[in-house]
């Protein structure tokens, strides 16, 4: 008896190591963390809430690593799964939408410190700070969906296919979106 | 009379705000490509419009890998005792169609002793068979997704849906499932994260 069982315990370890770089969690969020916390910081406007939506995202990627297909980027796998997670928050309205809380909530003001300073000088970072700012702005009379899908193709650098395929919808629902962004941002340059 | 094809008369207009914005998105037809390649005016129009979201990504992408750094989260520990229940929970079902085949109905009786995990948590005991019944009941719910590859994108969403649903079953199962405890008993010899509680045998 004892020695089935140790038989059929090595055989499911077997299984369990078969697969890709998901199987390491200590490298998956090392690489992939950056870019999912801004997505969903971004995304909701609530930087705290982030923090663990992010953190849940991973665990469910991880739990699930066996799913993965590898027919779409880990970065986008984990995007969809990060899309699914605020999806529930939005329905269990556990977070302020980005209005009520304040779109100062995420200060990137001293970001300029962490930007590559022989790549920019002061007053280039001092700008990218402005229009970052008016980026925020724009983004907070946008939803939840539409800010997802700004940052899917202009920090992600999705093309639209691949967002149309994340976020399931219509190809041209996600043109219309993203011009309905675009205006927003060129309002806010503009004042 | 001198008639003008309507590609000669593209490249006579400069790109609308809205044609500008289609090469941010990515979704540019050919006619006003083919203007802007040779109109110096619009690159630079198209460079101011594309400014706003390169600062955004580099500046946004700063201050998250800076959050990053500066609040580390404990995930690789979470992640492995979920994996570990996760491992726990495949062996036990595992053990207990093996268990189910040879032990006695009258042996299973007698196990219906509470067995506290790493958690903390504790189930009430139930009766081997009511667990085995809710295992069996588990494993139907996290039967693999077969993996079909679609040339229509309708069906690899819904595909992509079916899997994001999968993990999402498969997760609430391997956090909720009561053959945490079970998995004590089952793989009980080896009893890893026993610590105080008392551990079944099956002899
Ligand atoms: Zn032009």
């Amino acid at each position: 008896m004892q020695l089935a069982l140790d038989v059929t315990m090595s055989n499911v370890q077997v299984v369990e190591r078969s697969s890709s770089e998901l199987d390491d969690i200590d490298a998956l969020v090392r690489t992939y963390r950056p870019r999912l916390l801004r997505f969903v910081t971004f995304s909701i406007g609530d930087p705290d809430l982030a923090e663990s939506i992010t953190q849940d995202c991973f665990l469910k990627a991880y739990n699930g690593r066996d799913k993965f297909r590898g027919d779409c980027s880990v970065n986008t796998w984990l995007t969809s799964i990060a899309l699914n997670l605020i999806r529930d928050q939005q329905r269990l309205q556990k977070f302020r939408f980005w209005r009520q809380a304040r779109a100062t909530a995420i200060d990137v003001s001293d970001a300029a410190n962490f930007l590559a300073s022989h790549e920019s000088s002061a007053e280039a970072r001092i700008l990218a700070i402005e229009r970052t700012e008016q980026v925020q702005a724009a983004l907070a009379n946008l939803s939840v969906n539409q800010r997802a899908i700004f940052l899917m193709r202009f920090a992600e650098d999705m093309d639209l296919s691949e967002i149309a395929a994340t976020i399931s919808m219509p190809i041209n629902t996600v043109k219309t979106h993203l011009h309905r962004a675009l205006k927003a941002v060129r309002a806010e340059v503009g004042r | 009379m001198n008639t003008m094809s309507s590609r000669q008369l593209t490249h006579l207009f400069h790109l609308s705000e809205d044609q500008i914005d289609d090469v941010l998105i990515g979704d540019l037809t050919a006619e006003p490509a083919a203007h802007l390649k040779q109109c110096a005016e619009c690159q630079t129009r198209l460079e101011a419009a594309k400014a706003p979201m390169a600062s955004f990504a580099t500046v946004s992408m700063a201050w998250s890998e800076r959050q990053s750094a500066t609040a580390p989260i404990t995930l690789a520990q979470a992640a492995n005792s979920a994996g570990q229940r996760r491992a726990n929970w495949v062996a036990t079902v595992t053990a207990m169609l093996l268990v189910a085949v040879s032990i006695p109905l009258t042996m299973r009786e007698k196990h219906t002793q509470v067995v506290a995990s790493d958690t903390g948590v504790s189930t009430p005991a139930k009766p081997a068979a009511v667990q085995q019944a809710s295992n069996n009941a588990e494993q139907a719910q996290v039967q693999p997704v077969a993996i079909v590859h679609h040339e229509h994108p309708a069906a690899q969403l819904a595909q992509d849906n079916e899997m994001l649903q999968a993990i999402n079953r498969e997760l609430d199962a391997s956090v909720q499932s009561p053959s945490d405890n079970f998995g004590l008993m089952a793989v009980g010899g080896t009893a890893a994260h026993g610590r105080n509680a008392p551990v079944q045998t099956w002899d």
